[in-house]
């Protein structure tokens, strides 16, 4: 029955039933079946899964960064990272990496990111002489920046099924942030060393940019700040954040409209339901492999072998890169990280450690074709064939991807080292 | 059958609004709740458990009603390869198979969740929460939900099928 219940979620997932269905069906005939569980206990084992405390952090934040791209936030930053690296050569590349690396701090949507600095940012870089389709793809892998600067969706679902703590977690994702940023920036630097320098913006201006972008600025000490003091739940500071980031729209820069306002309500119900109508239905596969000791069996498979930390790490990148090319990152969470969690435990891994190299490897996996909805997204805002962004992002853009997914894997510290403080 | 399916639509528009309307309302309200218990807390000294347990308790009235809605925006998660590569009936097919599977998951889960409901209303439990709830009432979201989505698959397999019916006849002719 188990094996039937694999080969029909391979087949429903092959003719493109939803994912949320696909895990639904393939959890419940084992447990109904095989188990022997009855109903009640499924409805609210999926209950329990949805109506966490720290799971609300997530609407909270899409909210908050869907009103911010409203509300015009992330003009206002965009205007500060270009007047003070503009100037350099490839400056708008470095600025568009480090807005997005900004951005992620207020938001934790990669696709939110996208837009809302894309939009901005790809019409002015193409019109100052970058290629258009190096530009997209650049929007699509600094996007992912919003996975590790905090606050992340994907840290507060990680802790969700692992237990981990969320300021730890979203603290753990700051120094990978940087060494990623920085192999961006490294990239922008030497492709764009050929192209004319856009004039100094003074320090005037600088200044004044900076001023006026302020609220957005003070964003990420709010959210950041709210936590680490002890102040603010990661979820009440993601409800400050989407107050903070209403307030500011309407009050300060008055680009938040009411119906702006009613357009990022739909949009965060919408993106929410996306997300916990898979959370809801993968509780039927933890079930699953719960009550059939699954990870307990592939722990002492892996132990009895003698694998490595590294080398399960490595092999476990390369399985959560594959699934990457064809599922979103989220179905991926659910159906990796309560096995590969538990051996990683028995491996002396720290969790924060595989969290970070999770991200690297699901990254890499959700720019590579056929599903790359970063990239369609850039393209999209490129105006611009998704081939050939997809053309661009290979083979120079996977390469750093797989440098840095390595660099993390070999120095833990990198993960681990800040989470100490917390 | 076309008439007849327009008709359903207008229907299933509605529905989908109403949906939207009351998960958008819903999630303004959480924020809204989750605020003001954070800053209850630090001016006035003190806020109410219900603040945070009622946004709790309400993403599942976000969530299962919304499925049907996401389907019909083709939004939620899926491998679309197959879809997108094929075109014409072999299209056509594959998708009347997805939805074909669709209904029938949701009208099992339909059906389980009515079982669960009248399992909880039977035994009576109550929620742990300042407001009391019957247990029960908070789980009818998920059988309401999938009923919900049984509507907008039926509206999408009937499209699907007309489109089939409308490329066999291209093709006879």
């Amino acid at each position: 029955m188990i094996y039937l219940a694999v080969a029909l979620g391979v087949i429903t997932l092959a003719i493109s039933v939803p994912i949320f269905l696909v895990f639904g069906l393939s959890g419940s005939m084992v447990i109904i079946n095989v188990l022997d569980l009855p109903w009640s206990i499924l409805t609210q084992v999926t209950f329990d899964s949805i109506t966490k405390y720290l799971l609300l952090a997530i609407p909270l934040f899409i909210f908050s960064g869907m009103a911010m791209v409203e509300g015009g936030m992330a003009r206002r930053l965009v205007d500060v990272f270009t007047n003070a690296v503009g100037h350099w050569r490839g400056g708008l590349g470095i600025a568009m990496v480090l807005t997005m690396g900004f951005f992620g701090a207020l938001c934790g949507s990669i696709l939110a990111a996208i837009v809302a600095v894309g939009t901005i940012m790809i019409p002015v870089m193409v019109e100052r002489g970058y290629n258009r389709s190096f530009v997209a793809a650049l929007a699509a892998c600094s996007g992912f920046l919003d996975t590790l600067i905090p606050p992340s969706n994907g840290a507060i679902i990680f802790c969700a099924i692992t237990g981990e703590n969320v300021a730890r977690a979203f603290a753990s994702g700051i120094v990978p942030g940087f060494v990623f940023g920085g192999l961006l920036i490294a990239v922008v630097m030497i492709k764009c060393r050929h192209m004319d320098k856009t004039p100094r913006a003074g320090l005037r201006v600088f200044l004044r940019s900076v001023y006026v972008a302020a609220p957005a600025l003070l964003t990420p000490v709010l959210i950041l700040g709210g936590i680490y003091s002890g102040l603010l739940t990661p979820t009440e500071s993601a409800a400050v954040a989407g107050v903070w980031a209403v307030a500011v729209g309407f009050l300060v820069y008055r680009e938040l409209t009411p119906a702006g306002l009613w357009r990022a309500l739909k949009a965060t119900a919408a993106t929410t339901a996306m997300i916990f109508a898979i959370i809801a239905m993968a509780s039927f596969m933890s079930v699953a492999l719960t009550y059939t000791r699954f990870p307990h069996r592939l722990i002492e498979a892996i132990t009895s072998v003698g694998v490595t930390p590294n080398l399960f790490l490595l092999a476990g990148g390369v399985v959560i890169l594959i699934l990457g090319t064809i599922i979103e990152v989220i179905p991926i969470m659910y159906l990796t990280l309560p096995i590969m969690a538990p051996v990683a435990g028995a491996l002396g891994i720290d969790l924060l450690h595989l969290l970070i190299v999770f991200t690297a490897f699901v990254g890499l996996g959700l720019l590579t074709p056929p599903v790359c909805v970063g990239a369609y997204t850039a393209a999209a805002i490129a105006e611009e064939p998704a081939h050939r962004v997809i053309k661009a992002i290979f083979p120079l853009f996977f390469l750093v991807g797989i440098v840095y997914g390595l660099i993390i894997i070999a120095f833990p510290w990198l993960a681990t080292w800040l989470p100490r403080y917390v | 059958m076309k008439k007849a399916l327009a008709h359903y639509r207008r229907f299933t528009d509605l529905l989908a609004k109403a949906i939207l309307i009351m998960a958008a309302l819903i999630v303004g309200l959480d924020v809204l709740s989750i605020f003001a218990e954070a800053v209850g807390r630090y001016i006035v000294g003190q806020s109410r458990a219900f603040m945070e347990e009622l946004p709790r308790l309400a993403v599942p009235l976000v969530v299962f009603p919304m499925m049907g809605v996401l389907l019909r925006l083709k939004k939620h998660i899926a491998v679309d390869l197959l879809p997108e590569k094929l075109k014409g009936r072999a299209r056509s097919l594959v998708l009347i198979s997805a939805y074909a599977v669709v209904l029938a998951v949701a009208v099992q889960f339909l059906l389980a969740g009515i079982i669960a409901v009248n399992y909880y209303r039977e035994v009576g439990f109550e929620t742990q929460t300042e407001i009391v709830f019957k247990i029960w009432l908070t789980y009818l979201p998920f059988p309401i939900g999938f009923g919900l989505l049984v509507l907008f698959t039926v509206e999408l397999l009937w499209r699907e099928l007309i489109d089939l019916a409308r490329l066999n006849r291209k093709e006879g002719s």
